[in-house]
């Protein structure tokens, strides 16, 4: 239930938006400081960005970023769909049902190391291929529970007059399940592409030497202090993420209104 | 019937689990034929739609199309179509789309495609609004969409479930007039589950009567009233008097509109005395319920196994009020003998 709150409900709200967001405040801020220095405003500037463009290691790092982050939306969401609905159709067992579920629940460290063993003990080579797979894994199991919660809203018996209608199997999978699932797998796949440009826990333990993503290559800057191109380059990274998970909950509100419809 | 059955529906039998949904079922039906299945839900009417349809399989049982094993046959390709109860629409699809799809897939030429389509739309009276998202249309609408793409691949058996259940009660009973006109024009055979009975009688040429997954019986609709074979028919049709003479252990079923009130009894007709206890106006005609004297003197209604109450149909409004002395009076010829 929406009631009216008093002051002091509106004092804690600010409080606790304030807790959430200043620190992004104070990041975006910064990145637009002539000076450079966290302490003095030296005047607005967008200088930062600017110096973005010529620094090698993080155009080399979001090159990177951008091949793992795109070969991982596309795996994660075929894979996931085909899982969600296999799923939906044919498991009756719950605990099948359930599990799928793990490595989105799970903590990112287990995964992490789980993942680097696994990849020694089978002398796989480390660098971006074992990371797409690694992001592969983490982000199908969101795409699998985003499709599953749209495919629980599709009517079945779309699929079923379209059958009537004289269509084969895989005739209706593509002609009226997929369009049926659209909203709720675009929506999965920006989750997937968010989730594996900032997923830095991961990569770490998974990635070889030579070819550090996007967050990996923040964090070995950082090690020596914050350099104001930084607080530029996560600004950007900020603005990605944020057009995307809006884009995905568009799509997911589209969902409804066909839905009530 | 002179003609062989188009559809032959021999012992099918389905189960879910515990629940038996259809225990061999028999039916036959005939080319052109508006036949419908009618029964209270949960009496396997439409697990049996489901099974002409391809979309269920049978656990026994056989059926045939003008000769051709039927469950043999994959759904797909059934010279047989469904109209679905929710109407089954593709939302992403606009009219036109829904109603071309079965004929794209049976890979027709455009210009045939075309053509069939906008015959169809006509057919059901949606001419121009081929365009139109599915979404944008009315229920009535939608119902017309979903059976002309169920007609336009011009089956050999059109199956629809509960065609009127979505629609409000002013233009379903349009729409009673206008799927008879339609079968009538187009030539196909139907096949109309419904619960309501109403509906299946002011539609159908023949009708079978479904309880627990059992055929009760299959008349036409004058002769599931005049003649129904059992008291769940006699008491599911229209509205009935149960009467359990001593005599023989049978049972008679008396309608309503067999019986008159305040009358003389003719030779050898019945005749019972009561007091009224309720008028139900229903414009064309009224019911009275008369509470059935059991201690009269001649004892006729302990002869005649009367129920305590007894329902007499009237013409139009009567003058008749709750607590007025009242005969009940009906010919031997009106009884009719059914199964318990």
């Amino acid at each position: 239930m929406r009631g009216p709150v008093g002051a002091w409900g509106r004092v804690h709200l600010a409080l606790t938006y304030a807790f959430l967001y200043l620190p992004i405040l104070v990041l975006v801020g910064l990145s637009f400081n002539r000076s450079g220095l966290a302490t003095t405003w030296g005047g607005f500037s967008t200088k930062w960005y600017g110096e973005l463009r010529h620094n090698a290691d993080i155009r080399e790092g979001l090159r990177n970023t951008l091949i793992v982050a795109v070969g991982t939306t596309v795996l994660a969401t075929i894979l996931g769909t085909l899982l969600a609905v296999g799923i939906q159709r044919h498991v009756r067992n719950p605990v099948i049902e359930a599990v799928f579920v793990a490595p989105a629940v799970m903590p990112d460290i287990v995964l992490a190391v789980g993942l680097l063993l696994l990849y020694t003990l089978v002398d796989f080579t480390l660098g971006l291929t074992s990371v797409l797979l690694s992001h592969t894994l983490f982000c199908m199991a969101f795409v699998t529970a985003v499709v599953r919660t749209r495919l629980q809203h599709v009517d079945s018996s779309l699929e079923e007059a379209a059958r009537d209608l004289g269509d084969t199997a895989v005739g209706v999978f593509v002609r009226i399940t997929l369009p049926g699932l659209a909203p709720g797998i675009v929506a999965a796949a920006l989750l997937s592409f968010t989730l594996s440009l900032d997923e830095f826990v991961i990569a770490f333990f998974t990635n070889g030497p030579t070819t550090p993503t996007l967050p990996q290559v923040i964090y070995s800057n950082v090690r020596f202090g914050v350099k104001p191109d930084i607080n530029a380059l996560a600004s950007v990274l900020l603005l990605v993420s944020t057009v995307a998970v809006l884009t995905a909950q568009r799509f997911a509100r589209f969902t409804d209104t066909i839905e009530r419809q | 019937m002179t003609d062989a059955p188009l559809l032959q529906i021999a012992g099918v039998s389905r189960s879910f689990g515990d629940v038996t949904a259809l225990d061999g079922v028999s039916i036959d039906v005939v080319e052109n034929e508006f036949f419908a299945l009618l029964g209270p839900s949960g009496c396997g009417k439409t697990t049996l739609l489901r099974i002409l349809a391809g979309l269920e399989d049978p656990d026994a049982g056989t059926v045939t199309l003008a000769g051709d094993d039927l469950i043999a046959m994959p759904v797909h390709r059934r010279p047989i179509n469904l109209m679905f109860q929710s109407f089954a629409l593709f939302p992403h699809l606009n009219v036109e789309k829904n109603v071309a799809y079965g004929l794209q897939r049976e890979k027709r030429p455009k210009d045939e495609i075309r053509e069939r389509v906008a015959e169809a739309l006509q057919t059901v009276g949606l001419n121009g609004l081929g365009r139109r998202r599915v979404t944008e249309l009315s229920g009535g609408q939608r119902q017309r969409v979903a059976l002309a793409r169920a007609m336009v691949k011009r089956p050999r058996l059109l199956l629809l479930d509960e065609p009127l259940g979505a629609l409000d009660k002013q233009i379903r009973s349009q729409m009673q007039i206008e799927l008879k006109r339609l079968q009538n024009e187009v030539g196909i055979t139907f096949i109309v589950v419904t619960h309501d009975q109403e509906e299946a009688m002011s539609m159908a040429d023949r009708i079978a009567v479904l309880r627990d997954g059992h055929v009760e019986q299959i008349a036409s609709p004058e002769d599931l009233f005049d003649r129904p074979a059992t008291r769940f028919v006699a008491e599911f049709i229209g509205r009935t008097n149960i009467f359990e003479p001593r005599a023989n252990g049978r049972l008679l079923s008396v309608r309503p509109e067999r019986m008159l009130l305040d009358k003389e009894a003719s030779s050898g007709g019945r005749l019972l005395t009561g007091t009224v206890r309720d008028v139900q106006f229903f414009g064309g005609v009224s019911h009275a319920t008369i509470d059935v004297d059991h201690d009269a003197d001649d004892g006729a209604a302990t002869d005649l196994g009367s129920p305590a109450t007894i329902v007499v149909a009237t013409i139009g409004s009567t003058r008749i009020r709750p607590g007025h002395q009242t005969t009940i009076t009906w010919h031997p010829e009106s009884e009719v003998e059914i199964e318990r």
